[in-house]
């Protein structure tokens, strides 16, 4: 009984404790939530970056699977398959698909064979794939569950020249075009913490060769050098040996800005008074940088972060779709949409679907943008914000 | 004011010989001599190359050669491709209608340019004026559209409509001019016999049925920027006192607006200019490479698939001298129209 009224005491204590003082994650917290755009953007990302991981087991085939009738003929070009799924009360279910050529344009297509049924299976057997890379298993959330060569596929964004599939290499594809950006983001944020708590704690003749540097790399035009790093990259380099390299160049070309906006915050909380007394104390340079500076700068670092993010996917794109960034095996949403490159009239005239990924790199590219700007105004405590900010 | 725009234009050269060392170093990262493809030719033009280019000795005679050719004539290199000079390459080969790179790369950016501001003027002054309603949230929204959708994409779906919503390719008529059959075609500057026609009324608006869909595709980022700091100044501006002051004199809301908030609104914009040249360049780059103009951008891109060095090389070099005018321009411009600052 005692104790109960004890625990219930320091209950209320606390409670008037946090209502008193919210931690300032907590302020975030709460400006953000009011941010309804910034709020709705996180939970789009957030479903986005789900389907993602989940991507093998959301995808009824594996990324670079080739799909083939019985006679062993590619089903290239499938359009999106997701218009002709038909239900028989809540059963869905496709039909077979069919060869089609048009004698006129010479272009040859897919329909529907209403003789074939096939239904659409729930939680099927299909390819093997390792889910996270790391577990094996070969449970599809959906599929017709046909085996390879029959008639009954469910290609539900269509498929490429090869005939793989469409929404499977999307969703695999995120993996890699959103997969970059943290990446990038990480290793930019290594040298630009590095470099800009450097030059705005030291100051001086640091500072200035610091600046220096960061203004050299500041003058270098990205894209083109982003464009002429890649082609220097050795052609015969395995795909995920390229991969890194281009999360490197990526990250040289995008460290600078970081460094200046860091070294700008170092300055200003160098001369703190927290910081003059731990220096008093004896702390060490780097102790008064890493243990003391650098945190109270991070509610910038996220929103830097969150901003930098994506850029970086669209340069990723970029660079993938004209052929200079990632390759083949690995897949990305730019790297998807490369098909239209050659012959661009043609594919955009007869196979549509094939820039469904940019609608990809849109949706996350705006969402991230949102966040961000959500972010920001969450963050900075010198905004006042108002209910029409929102 | 004068004596520190000097220090910064003198200051300019020790930034562009770092930065000319950069673009050399990371060219001399591609694998293999150069010349030897030449040496299926012939013989003497592979020693040409080799004299000209020193490619047999250090890296750092091959770099004194390179920029010593820049500085004492002007001379890029040439173009393993043809063995055009660079310069000839890069910016002025062609004519006009077939495409001189540099008249287009400058047609299409401050074309973009203007037409971004005309854009972006009026919905930002709208957006602020109607702050917090759904008007304001739709400009809003349109602005994040215009900041998140790559402008690959973008053009791509622009070529899209055209071809597949409204089939171009099959409208063809009858020119007068030409005295053929002529059809819309959607990347290029110009259709069939246009190019080689003599200018009319006709040809020109060939020439626009072209350029527009580059123009939107290179507008469109900065569109949304400036419309996001046009609103946001606005809003700055239309809060101050003398703003208040003007209203109670009775003035109309539209001179109040555009004679009293707006011109001191704009005054910080105007310094953005040129921090928005750069990106002009990069929008013009992806436009040039999926629409395929004869811009400079674009016989970079050509000279990148390629592997001509000394062409990308000028080309990275022309880029950033674009950056670092920008960036002077803007500070120029800032000092200029703010009195408050001051450079010593």
């Amino acid at each position: 009984m005692a104790t109960s009224t004890a625990n219930v005491q320091t209950a209320s204590t606390e409670k008037t404790a946090t209502l008193g003082s919210r931690s300032q994650a907590a302020l975030i917290w709460q400006r953000f939530k009011r941010n309804k755009a910034g709020f709705i953007a996180s939970i789009i990302l957030g479903i986005l970056a789900l389907m993602v991981i989940f991507a093998g087991l959301l995808t009824p085939y594996n990324a670079s699977s080739f799909h083939a009738d019985a006679n062993s003929i590619n089903f290239d070009y499938v359009p999106p398959m997701i218009t002709w799924i038909h239900f028989d009360g809540v059963q869905p279910y496709v039909h077979g698909l069919k060869r089609t050529y048009n004698p006129f344009t010479g272009v040859k297509g897919f329909e529907e064979n209403t003789e074939e049924r096939f239904d659409i299976q729930f939680f099927v057997e299909g390819e093997p794939y390792l889910l996270f890379g790391l577990i094996p298993s070969s449970i599809h959330l959906f599929g017709t569950g046909q085996p390879e060569g029959s008639t009954g596929q469910l290609f539900l964004l269509g498929t490429d020249r090869f005939g793989r599939d469409l929404f499977s290499r999307i969703l695999y594809g995120g993996q890699m075009a959103l997969g970059v950006a943290p990446l990038v983001v990480i290793f930019s944020f290594i040298i630009g913490i590095f470099l800009g708590g450097i030059s705005g704690f030291y100051g001086n003749k640091v500072d200035t060769f610091i600046q220096r540097t960061v203004e050299v790399a500041m003058s270098l035009p990205r894209l083109a050098l982003l464009l002429a790093l890649s082609a220097m990259l050795p052609p015969e380099w395995p795909a995920t040996a390229r991969f890194w390299g281009i999360v490197v160049i990526l990250a040289i070309v995008g460290w600078a800005p970081l460094a200046r906006v860091i070294r700008g915050q170092v300055l200003a909380l160098r001369e703190e008074e927290f910081v003059q007394a731990s220096r008093a104390l004896g702390a060490s340079d780097m102790r008064l940088i890493f243990k003391h500076i650098l945190p109270n700068t991070f509610g910038y670092l996220i929103v830097s972060a969150t901003l930098a993010a994506p850029s970086v996917i669209l340069l990723e794109s970029v660079l993938s779709f004209f052929g200079f960034g990632l390759q083949e095996p690995l897949v990305s949403w730019g790297l998807l949409m490369k098909d239209l490159t050659e012959n661009f009239q043609f594919q955009i005239q007869f196979h549509p679907w094939l820039i469904l990924p940019g609608f990809f790199i849109f949706i996350s590219v705006f969402t991230f943008n949102y966040l961000g700007d959500a972010l920001r105004d969450a963050v900075d405590p010198f905004t006042i914000s108002k209910g029409e900010n929102s | 004011m004068l004596t520190y725009l000097l220090r910064r234009l003198l200051y300019t050269i020790p930034l562009l010989l770092i930065i000319s060392v950069i673009v050399f170093l990371v060219m001399q990262l591609s694998p293999g001599n150069f010349c030897t493809t030449l040496k299926l030719q012939s013989e003497q033009i592979y020693n040409e190359c080799v004299e000209r280019t020193g490619i047999d000795q250090s890296i750092w005679v091959q770099y004194g050669k390179w920029i010593w050719g820049i500085v004492s004539g002007f001379d890029f290199g040439f173009s393993f491709q043809n063995g055009q000079p660079v310069m000839t390459q890069l910016f002025t080969s062609g004519t006009f209608e077939s495409g001189n790179p540099l008249v287009w790369t400058l047609v299409l950016s401050f074309g973009a340019m203007i037409l971004s501001w005309l854009l972006a003027l009026p919905l930002g002054i709208y957006a602020a004026t109607n702050q917090g309603t759904w008007r304001d949230w739709a400009v809003n929204v349109f602005g994040f559209i215009g900041l998140s959708i790559p402008n690959f994409f973008l053009a791509i779906g622009i070529l899209w409509m055209l071809v597949v919503v409204f089939q171009v390719g099959t409208n063809c008529w009858q020119s007068e001019q030409l005295g053929q059959n002529v059809c819309l075609g959607v990347s290029g500057l110009f259709d069939g016999g246009y190019v080689t026609a003599s200018w009319s009324g006709e040809k020109f608006l060939n020439l626009i049925w072209h350029l527009w869909p580059a123009l939107l595709v290179i507008a469109a980022a900065n569109l949304a920027a400036i419309v996001r700091y046009v609103r946001s100044e606005m809003l700055n501006v239309l809060s101050e006192p003398y703003v208040q002051t003007a209203r109670s004199k009775g003035l109309s809301e539209r001179v109040v607006v555009v004679k009293h908030a707006l011109k001191n609104a704009l005054n910080p914009l105007i310094s953005m200019l040129g921090y928005w040249l750069p990106s002009m360049f990069e929008g013009t780059l992806v436009a040039a490479m999926i629409l395929q103009l004869p811009t400079v951008e674009g016989a970079y891109w050509t000279a990148l698939r390629q592997g001509d060095q000394y062409v990308v090389m000028a080309g990275l070099l022309f880029f950033s001298m674009i950056l670092i005018v920008g960036n002077l321009l803007s500070d120029f411009l800032l000092a200029w129209v703010n009195p408050k600052i001051r450079y010593q």
